[in-house]
Formats: C-alpha cells, structure tokens, sequence
C-alpha cells in the first residue's frame, strides 16, 4: 500500500492498518524528502517510531531536559521515566505527521520484530483530540498563551503548603523571567503548548507564580500604519512589542519591513536576524531577505561612496 | 562563588523555606534551580542536605560533587520516582533493629548502640543485632567487644556476619585470615554475590589477580548490578593486563555507581529483607582512595584503547581531588602528548619530577619530557 498524502491522509492510513491488525513498516516522507519516518506495526499497534522516538532521540531529549548528562556516570532515572519520554516524542511525531498534506508514504506488510511502545491506533487519535481541545480550553485562559507568567511576591512565595514539584516544574521557574509569555516558555523548553499551560495553571494554583496580562499587542496597528506608508510610526510600535514579547515573530518580521521602508537596511537586517532567531524553521526565507537587504546596503555604500 | 543579590536572592531564599523539609528529589531540583539562578551556596546547602537522607539519588551526588568543585554545568534534575531505595522506616512502629540500622546510617552511634542492645532481646532479631553491633564496635575499634560479638552473630546465623568479620579482618590488616574465614564461608549453601566480591577484592590485596578475577566474575554472574564488584573485576583485569576487558568492567560499574567503594558493612534492618548498605572507612562517598585507584585505571584502560578524550577527562577528575597525584599527572601527560599538545605534556611530566623524581615514574617522565621540549621546540621553529 503507498500513495501521496495529498489523496489519503495518514490518519486514514493508520486507521485502515490500525482496523486490519496489520504488520508491517509505514514508511511516510514529508515536506523533507531527506527525513523519512518508519512507524513500524505490529497486530495494527505502533510499536517504533523512528528516528524520532528511537534510543538516541530519547537520550537527546532527556539530557536536554537536565535529566540525563554526557557523562560516562547517568543518573538512576528510573525505566517508567524513559518510558514516559519515548512515548511523549512518539506522539509528538506522530502529531505532526497527522497533519502532512504534501509527500508520501509507503506501507511495506511482513513481520516485524516487537518495538519500544504499544499503542493502539485508536488510543493515538485519542489522545491528540484530547490535547488538541485542551490547547482551545488553555488559549481561553491564558490570553491566546500570551499572559506571561510571573513570581508571586516573595512573603507568599515562602507561606503555604509544601510543595512536590516535577523536574518540569522547575524548567518552567528557571524559564520564567517577568517577558516570556506562555508561548515563548513552550518554544524555549521545547514542550507542548498545553503541557505548559497546564503547569503555568497548577504553579498558579500553588501560589508560585501568577499571570500578568498579555501586552498589547501593536502588530495591528504596525501594520496599517505601514500599509499607510508611516514607517518611522510602524517602528516605534514594533519596537515596543519585541521589547516586551522578545519572542514574536511576527512583529520582527514586520519591524524589519518597516525599517526597509524608511531605508534603514542595516536596521532591517537585525530584524531579520532576530526573527530568524526566534524560529530556525524560516531560516530560507528569512536568509533571502537578510540577503536582499544586505545588497541594497552594498549599493548604496558604494553609491555614497 | 556566585551569589545573587537583591530580589533574586530573596525568591530562592522564600522559595527554600516554602519547600521545608523536602524530599532528597525535591531538594535536587531546587539545588539546581538555584544553581542557575546563580545562588551556589543555596544549591550546595539543599543538596548537602538531599544527600544526608536516606534513598538520595545519584543525580544529588553528582549535583554536590559539580558544585563542590565549583561547577555549574551539566546538573541534573531528577523525577521523585528515581528514588531507588526506599528510606528504612523509624517511626513509632518500626522494629528496634530496623531503627538501630537507620540510626548506624546516619552516624548516630549511641542510639544505634541502645537499639540494637534492645533488639538483642528479641530472639528473632538477635543475630542480625549481634552483626550490626559487631561492625559499631569495630568503627569504634573495640576489636574485642566486635569479635565477640560476631561470633554470636555467626553462631546465630546472620546473613551477612562473615562477610563483615572478613571485612574487619581484611581492614586490620589481617588479608590472609580475612581470606582464610570468606574461603570457609563460600563453601557454605548459596553464598551471596557480596561475598566473592569481598573475597575477590582481598584476593586482589594479597597480589592474587587471577584468584580475584574467578572470584569477581561469580559475583557479577551472582548479581549483574553490583557495582563494586564490576569496578574490581576492572582492576583486577587491569593487573592482567587486559585493558579492553578492564574498561568494559569500569565502564559497567560506572553506569551504576559513580563511586567505587570497595568496603561496605552489611546490616540487615529487618529479618530476610535487602542488607543497607554502609560505606566502610570514609567520612563521604567519593572520598576513598578507591575510586582514584579505579579512575586511574580506566585512564589508563582508555588511554592503551585511544580514546583519548574520555582518558584526558579521567585523569581530570583525579587531579581535581589530588592535583600532585603523580600517576595521573604522568598518564595525562601521555594523552597530551598524543593529542599533540606538547607544552601541557610536558608541564605535567616536569610536574611529576619535581613531586616523585626518585620513582620509575619521575624517570620515565624525566624522559619524555626531553623529548616534549624537542617536539615543542620544532613548531616553535616552524611557526617562526
């Protein structure tokens, strides 16, 4: 069985295998045709998803989460905690691969050695509904995951119930500096938007921290008024947001349009950089902007010159 | 050392004294917290304290050993469950031998003594007291009052009792009857996988590399996650001069210990359950002259395979505790050597010179450092 995912998509696949108890290797080839994935199944159940739920990905994950080090001499982390990773980053995986429209998979049937996880099909598309309307229930509380979570005063700090907290707890305390909203801690902890609201939520309950409001957000405005050709009004307005919300960015992007506008390359180029910063994945395009930029710097340098 | 000032200070401050009196896991994970916060003598403080209770886990070892040492990277934050052991129980209704064991644990001698005084009274735990009052004599080097005592506690049957009255005799100084008593006690039925590890570990004192090895290799068939004796079979190898079959040995037993502690009483809390543990003749883990003799020997068993990142690192961590170690300045001159930096080379080799210059090693050094400064001398040359 094979196709494009843009016919049938593959939570259709993995229903039609999940349905027919099949064994065999789904190997699915998205955006990237360098990173395929090899789901392997078993009686219709996923039991590896690799490379990303494999061995390494699970070392790497938890050594990037202070639970595991480089050292020759790890910690005594107990099975149930590897365990727990390793089905995290499959469905994580799996997740995005849901949503791939573009690319291919290829199921090849035949009997396949059991695997590090044993999850039914229907148990995967559960739990992603499930998280999926947890994410909708969060965004409503927590201002689109834009409140930005801060310490409680020090005298409640210290009073109140003791307190048992997960190593994931105390990631977010560490991540938590007064500018980072909800969004940003997810991006930088490399967690799920609603684990982390989640946990925002329960150390707000515990009096650790609390929730300042979302800053306005200028964006809008910035827009129009470059749309409006005011350039220099669009810049103080971006400069505002990136300074309270680091992580936007949308509002880098826009800030480095607007400094184009009004001739600033240079200007624009750090834009750029930043918003290339804050999400790696738009390094191609941000690339070809900087590059742009960078010319027309070039040119009129030579010009003035 | 870092210390925070002003608002930061005072949240780390008010958030230790919301946690209280946590759990060993919790006080790690705060330790690590303020560690980053750049409050080090806050995260020493808690995690001083996670590894004084009972059940710590191994990432507040190495979370104090990092600190200690005056570093802040590669902490490690631990979930509650990788607890591995579970604290002995004390409370009210506990036995008063499980409570004299916890109290030996922690040190506190005189109550340990009382309990197990109290626990002598009570038939089925009269042999098992016996032992654990054995081996509080013998820290006390009351060697008559210990002896006598561990004759009753063999007499009695207790589990664990020759192999602490080898113990005992192996740390007299007496190998050959410390030998002599575990060779009559492995002919016994069943004999535990502690016990060939004791008696490969004095085999291994009294010269006996083969002998220590046979012994050492029942006891990690006997019982495969028994660190010490996986840190022994390395050296015993390493006498054998086996180096490939030297680091695997090491190398297991670092994946289950980071610290090789050869010597350890055996004390039994509650009839038929796990021994506890107690380290025998060091104030903390990590401090005993063991773990450098195991460290040097992976150096050395890393260096004679080529890997020698892994081996420059080893010979690191001994010269941090003992920065004139003459074994570990001479081998980490090898591997510098051999990762072609010859200046480092050859400060370590003249470091061993001038510490031990009448040893083969001050000699061999003496040598290879003349040939460093030729080494050293031709891309001073060449970069000219």
């Amino acid at each position: 069985m094979h196709g494009p995912l843009h016919e049938i998509g593959l939570v259709e696949v993995l229903q039609l295998l999940g349905r027919g108890a099949r064994d065999g290797t789904l190997q699915v080839v998205g955006l990237d045709p360098a990173a395929p994935r090899t789901v392997t199944l078993s009686a219709g159940r996923v039991v590896s998803v690799e490379p990303d739920a494999g061995e390494a990905a699970v070392e790497q994950a938890l050594v990037a989460r202070h639970l595991s080090g480089t050292d020759t001499i790890r910690p005594d982390l107990a099975t149930e905690s590897r365990d727990a990773m390793q089905l995290e980053l499959a469905m994580r995986t799996l997740a995005a691969m849901l949503h791939w429209t573009r690319g291919r998979f290829d199921f090849a049937e035949g009997p396949v050695r059991d695997g590090p996880l044993d999850i039914a099909v229907d148990t995967i598309l559960l739990e992603l509904v499930g998280r999926e309307s947890r994410r909708v229930e969060l965004a409503a509380l927590l201002d689109d995951f834009h409140a930005v979570p801060i310490f409680v005063a020090d005298d409640r700090l210290a009073v109140g119930a003791p307190l048992e907290l997960d190593p994931l707890d105390w990631r977010i305390l560490d991540a938590v500096d007064g500018r980072r909203d909800v969004s940003a801690l997810a991006g930088t902890l490399d967690e799920p938007l609603e684990t982390i609201g989640d946990r925002v939520r329960a150390l707000q309950g515990a009096t650790i921290l609390e929730l300042a409001a979302a800053p306005t957000n200028n964006a809008l405005a910035a827009r129009a008024a470059i749309e409006a050709g005011r350039y220099d009004a669009a810049v103080t307005l971006l400069e505002h947001r990136v300074g309270s919300v680091p992580s936007d960015r949308e509002a880098w992007r826009l800030l480095g349009l607007a400094e184009v506008g009004a001739g600033r390359f240079d200007r624009a180029i750090r834009a750029w950089e930043a918003w290339q910063q804050a999400d790696p994945s738009l390094t191609e395009e941000a690339g070809a902007l900087i590059a742009a930029a960078r010319t027309m710097l070039e040119a009129l340098h030579d010009h003035r010159e | 050392m870092a210390t925070p000032e002003g608002p930061e200070a005072a949240r780390i401050a008010a958030l230790r004294r919301r946690l209280g009196a946590a759990s060993p896991a919790t006080l790690t994970n705060f330790a690590w917290f303020a560690a980053r916060r750049g409050s080090d003598a806050a995260a020493i403080e808690a995690v001083r304290e996670a590894v004084s209770q009972p059940g710590a886990p191994r990432a507040a070892w190495q979370t104090l050993e990092r600190l200690v040492t005056g570093r802040t990277d590669g902490l490690l934050l631990t979930p509650a469950s990788a607890t591995r052991h579970a604290p002995v129980d004390i409370s009210s209704g506990a036995s008063a031998l499980a409570a004299a064991v916890a109290a030996h644990r922690e040190g506190a001698l005189a109550v340990a003594e009382t309990c197990y005084l109290a626990a002598l009274a009570v038939s089925p735990l009269a042999a098992a007291a016996s032992d654990g009052l054995a081996v509080l004599h013998e820290q006390r080097h009351e060697q008559d009052a210990a002896n006598s005592a561990w004759q009753r506690a063999i007499a009695g049957g207790a589990p664990w009792a020759a192999h602490n009255h080898a113990l005992a005799l192996l740390r007299r100084g007496e190998v050959p009857a410390a030998r002599r008593a575990m060779a009559q006690a492995l002919t016994t039925a069943a004999p535990a996988a502690a016990l060939y590890a004791l008696a490969g570990y004095a085999a291994l004192l009294d010269g006996a590399a083969a002998e220590a090895l046979s012994s050492l290799e029942v006891a990690v068939e006997l019982e495969h996650d028994l660190a010490r004796a996986h840190f022994t079979l390395g050296l015993a190898h390493d006498r054998l001069g086996h180096p490939a079959a030297a680091l695997a040995a090491t190398r297991r037993g670092l994946l289950l210990s980071p610290w090789y502690l050869p010597q350890v009483w055996l004390l039994t809390p509650v009839p038929g359950s796990p021994p506890v543990e107690l380290p025998a003749g060091s104030e903390r883990p990590g401090a005993s002259d063991g773990t450098d003799e195991v460290l040097l020997a992976l150096g050395r068993s890393l260096l004679e395979t080529g890997h020698l990142g892994e081996s420059l690192a080893v010979f690191d961590q001994v010269l941090v505790r003992d920065p004139a170690q003459p074994a570990a300045l001479f081998h980490r001159g090898v591997v510098l050597a051999k990762l072609r930096r010859y200046d480092e080379a050859l400060a370590d080799w003249e470091a061993v010179d001038r510490t031990d210059p009448e040893s083969p090693l001050g000699a061999m050094s003496r040598r290879h450092a003349r040939s460093a400064r030729q080494l050293a001398a031709l891309f001073v040359a060449r970069a000219g």
